[in-house]
C-alpha cells in the first residue's frame, strides 16, 4: 500500500507486449478521486489493454499501476474489492434471468442480506428494464444486455468503476440513456470513473479530464475545454485530428 | 465453504443443468437410448423365449403307430406347444398350411417309424424349421422338439438295455467317466465349473471400463464447456475481476462438473443396468451363479481404494480438460479439443475390456500404465483379487498426475493465461 493523498489510479511507465506485439509503450497518467477520466484514441491504441491491466486481468510487461495505493499485481485481491469493471465486450449468463444475474453479482460484494437487497434494487432502477428482468438473459437485445451490465457494474458502489467503451455499438436511444445514467450516478455517489471511448462526443459529455492515447503512448492530457481552446478546435474530434497529424 | 464459493458453485450447477445442450445430451438422450434399446432387447428375448417354450408345431404323422402316438401324447401332456396334427399327408400340403397359419416347425414322422424302432433299426424324424421373417425366434423354435426327441432316445436306450441286462445302470453305461468341475479362486476351492466363473468375470470386466469411460467423458465435456462458455458468452473477464479468489472459481467449476457428471453417469448406469438386465432375462433354464457365491467380492478396504482411484481419475480428467479448454474460444472448439483427449480413455477401456494387462506385450503394457485412466480399470480387477498394492501404485501415480495438472491449472487461473491463451485451429478450416 502506497500512501496517496487523493489519487485513485496511478499508471507509471506502463508497458505491455503481447508476444512481439507492442500494445503499451510507457504510459503515464493519474486519476484523482471522484473524477471521471476518459481514455480516448482510435481502435488499437491500447485503451482496452490499459483498462484490463488496471482491472487485474492482465499483467504489465513492465511498469506499475496502483489503484488507491494498491499495486494491481502484488495486491490484486485488494484491488478487486474496490473496483467494478465493465469489459468492452461483455455478456451475462444467458440461462439466468436478469434478476438472478444481479443477485449473483451482488452477493460477492454485499455483507448482509439487506445490503444485497439494496444493491439489487438500485440495479433494477439503473437498468430501467422493469419486468423484463424476470426473463432469461438470452432473450435480451444488445442494448438491454448493456443496460443490465452497467447496472451490475454500478450497483456495488465501487471506489473505482472501470468502463470500457460503455456505449459502443448501441443505438442512439440506449447510448443516450446510459450516458445520462452514468453521469447522474457519479454525481450522486461520488465514485471515481475511468472509462475509454472512441466516441469524442461521449467523452466530452461525460469526462472531467481526458487522455489521448495513440499507439500505446499518451500524447495529450487535460480538461476538454482547455484542450479545445489550446488547439483552436470546436470539439475534441478536431483536437484529436490535429494532434495525431503532428505525432 | 465460504459464501462466495457457494454462490459460484450454485451458479455453475444451475447454468449447466439449464443448458439445453447438456440436459439433452447428458440426461435425456441416454435415458431414451438405453430405454429404447433395453425395451426392444426384452421384446425380442421374450419372443425367443416364447418360441422356445411354447412352440407352434405342425406334425405330419405318416406312421400312425405306437411310437408316433407316444411322441405326440408326450408333447401334448408335458409341454405348452400348440400342435396341429395331419395324418398321412404330403410335406407340401403341410408346408402350405404351416406358411398360411404361421407354424415355424414341421415335424414329419415317416411311415415305418415304429417298425424301425422295434426292429432295432435307426428310425428317423424330420424337423423342418421355416424361416419366414429371418428372426432369431424362428431359429430357436426347434429346440423344444429336439429336446423331446432326445428324451425319447434315452427312454428307448434305457428300455433296450434293461431288456438285455436288467441290472445295468444306463447312465453309467452311456458315460463311464464323469468330469467333476472345480474352480480355485483366491486360493479357495469352489464347486463351480470354470465357464460360470468366466461368465462373471466377463460381465464384471465389462462394467468397470464402460463406467469409467462414461463418467470421464461426461465430466470432461462438462468442465470444458463450463470454461469455454464463459469465453464464448464473454462473461469470463467480469468473473475474474470479482472479489473472489481465482482458485475458488476454478474449484467451483471442478466441483460442479463432478456433481453434474455424477448425475449424468448415474442416469447412464441405471439405463445401462436396465439394458444389461434385458440380456439376463434370456438365461432362464441355466442356473446363474452370483459373484458372492464364489467369493468374488470386494472388501470395504478394496471398495475404498477403488473409490479413491476413481475419484482421482475423474479429478485429473476434469483438470486436464479445463487446462485444454482454456485454449479454446468457444464451446464447439473446446469440445473438439477435448475430443482429442478421448483416446486416453478409449484405449485403456477397450484394451482392458477384452484382455488382462499382464497378458499384453511389454511396450503395450508400458503405454497403458502411462495413461492414467488405465489405473481405475486395473483397480477394479485388483480389488476383486484383493491385490491392494496394485491399486495403491495406481493411486499414487494418478495423485501425482492430478497434482501437476492442478498446479498448471491454478497457474493459468492466477495469471493472465486464462484470458490470453489461444490455440490456432486454423489447419481445420483449410480442409
Ligand atoms: N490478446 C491479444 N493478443 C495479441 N495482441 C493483442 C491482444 N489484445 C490486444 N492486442 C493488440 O494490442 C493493441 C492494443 O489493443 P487494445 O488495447 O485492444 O486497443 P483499443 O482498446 O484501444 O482498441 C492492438 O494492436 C491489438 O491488436
Ligand atoms: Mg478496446
Amino acid at each position: 500500500m502506497r500512501s496517496t493523498s487523493n489519487l485513485a489510479v496511478e499508471v507509471d511507465n506502463l508497458k505491455k507486449y503481447y508476444g512481439r506485439i507492442k500494445a503499451l509503450d510507457g504510459l503515464n497518467f493519474k486519476v484523482y478521486e471522484r473524477e471521471i477520466y476518459g481514455l480516448i484514441g482510435p481502435n488499437g491504441a491500447g485503451k482496452t489493454t490499459t483498462l484490463r491491466i488496471i482491472a487485474t486481468l492482465l499483467q504489465p510487461t513492465s511498469g506499475h499501476v496502483y489503484v488507491f495505493g494498491h499495486d494491481v499485481v502484488e495486491e490484486a485481491a485488494e484491488v478487486r474489492k474496490i473496483i467494478s469493471y465493465l469489459p468492452e465486450e461483455a455478456g451475462a449468463y444467458k440461462n439466468l434471468s436478469g434478476l438472478e444475474y444481479l443477485h449473483f453479482m451482488a452477493s460477492f460484494y454485499s455483507k448482509s442480506k439487506d445490503e444485497l437487497k439494496i444493491m439489487v434494487e438500485e440495479a433494477v432502477k439503473i437498468s430501467g428494464l422493469n419486468e423484463r428482468l424476470k426473463d432469461k438473459v438470452k432473450t435480451y437485445s444488445k442494448g438491454m444486455k448493456r443496460r443490465l451490465l452497467i447496472a451490475r457494474t454500478l450497483m456495488v458502489h465501487p471506489k473505482l468503476a472501470i468502463l470500457d467503451e460503455p456505449t459502443s455499438g448501441l443505438d442512439v436511444i440506449h447510448a443516450y440513456y446510459l450516458r445520462r445514467i452514468i453521469k447522474e450516478y457519479v454525481k450522486t455517489y461520488g465514485v471515481t470513473v475511468l472509462l475509454s471511448s472512441h466516441n469524442m462526443l461521449e467523452v466530452e459529455y461525460l469526462c472531467d479530464r481526458v487522455a489521448l492515447i495513440h499507439k500505446g503512448k499518451l500524447v495529450l492530457e487535460g480538461f476538454p475545454s482547455e484542450l479545445k481552446s489550446k488547439y483552436e478546435a470546436s470539439n475534441l474530434e478536431e483536437v484529436f485530428a490535429k494532434v495525431t497529424q503532428i505525432v | 465453504m465460504s459464501n462466495a464459493f457457494r454462490t459460484l458453485l450454485s451458479k455453475e450447477v444451475k447454468e449447466t443443468l439449464r443448458d439445453p445442450k447438456i440436459l439433452i445430451g447428458i440426461i435425456i438422450m441416454p435415458m431414451i437410448t438405453f430405454g429404447v434399446m433395453g425395451f426392444f432387447m426384452q421384446l425380442s428375448f421374450k419372443s425367443i423365449k416364447e418360441a422356445a417354450l411354447k412352440p407352434r408345431m405342425l406334425i405330419i404323422d405318416n406312421d400312425l403307430n405306437t411310437y408316433s402316438q407316444f411322441l405326440i401324447s408326450t408333447l401334448k401332456s408335458n409341454t405348452n406347444a400348440t400342435l396341429k396334427i395331419f395324418n398321412r399327408t404330403a410335406l407340401s400340403n403341410g408346408l402350405k398350411f404351416a406358411e398360411d397359419h404361421n407354424y415355424p416347425i414341421i415335424m414329419v414322422i415317416p411311415e415305418n417309424f415304429t417298425q424301425n424302432v422295434t426292429l432295432g433299426l435307426q428310425a428317423k424324424i424330420e424337423l423342418y424349421t421355416l424361416f419366414k421373417r429371418l428372426s432369431l425366434s424362428e431359429g430357436s423354435a426347434a429346440s423344444m422338439p429336439r429336446a423331446l426327441i432326445s428324451y425319447l432316445n434315452s427312454y428307448l436306450v434305457d428300455k433296450k438295455l434293461k431288456s438285455l441286462a436288467p441290472n445295468i445302470d444306463t447312465k453309467i453305461f452311456l458315460s463311464p467317466i464323469k468330469t467333476v468341475n472345480f474352480s480355485i479362486i483366491k486360493g479357495r476351492i469352489v464347486n463351480v465349473p470354470p465357464e460360470s466363473v468366466v461368465n462373471i468375470i466377463t460381465s464384471q470386466s465389462l462394467t468397470m471400463p464402460i463406467t469409467v469411460l462414461m463418467v470421464l467423458v461426461f465430466a470432461m465435456q462438462i468442465s470444458a464447456s463450463s470454461i469455454a462458455i464463459e469465453k464464448e458468452e464473454k462473461t469470463l473477464e467480469t468473473l475474474l475481476t470479482l472479489p473472489v479468489s481465482r482458485l475458488s472459481i476454478l474449484g467451483s467449476k471442478l466441483i460442479s462438473s463432478i456433481i453434474v457428471a455424477a448425475i449424468g453417469s448415474s442416469v447412464y448406469l441405471i439405463g445401462y443396468t436396465y439394458y444389461l438386465g434385458s440380456f439376463s432375462s434370456l438365461s432362464t433354464i441355466e442356473t446363474s451363479i452370483s459373484a458372492e457365491k464364489i467369493g468374488l467380492t470386494i472388501t470395504p478396504l478394496g471398495f475404498t481404494l477403488l473409490g479413491i482411484s476413481l475419484f482421482l481419475a475423474i479429478t485429473s480428467a476434469l483438470v486436464l480438460s479445463i487446462v485444454v479448454a482454456v485454449y479454446a474460444e468457444d464451446v464447439r472448439s473446446a469440445q473438439t479439443l477435448i475430443g482429442y483427449l478421448y483416446f486416453l480413455i478409449f484405449i485403456p477401456s477397450f484394451a482392458l475390456m477384452l484382455t488382462d494387462i499382464n497378458s499384453l506385450p511389454t511396450p503395450m503394457k508400458i503405454i497403458l500404465y502411462i495413461i492414467p485412466y488405465t489405473h481405475p480399470i486395473i483397480a477394479s480387477k485388483a480389488a476383486l483379487l484383493e491385490d491392494y498394492l496394485t491399486i495403491t501404485y495406481g493411486i499414487i501415480y494418478m495423485a501425482f498426475f492430478s497434482l501437476i495438472l492442478l498446479y498448471i491449472a491454478s497457474r493459468m487461473f492466477t495469471t493472465e493465461k486464462v484470458i490470453t491463451a489461444k490455440l490456432s485451429l486454423r489447419f481445420k478450416r483449410k480442409i
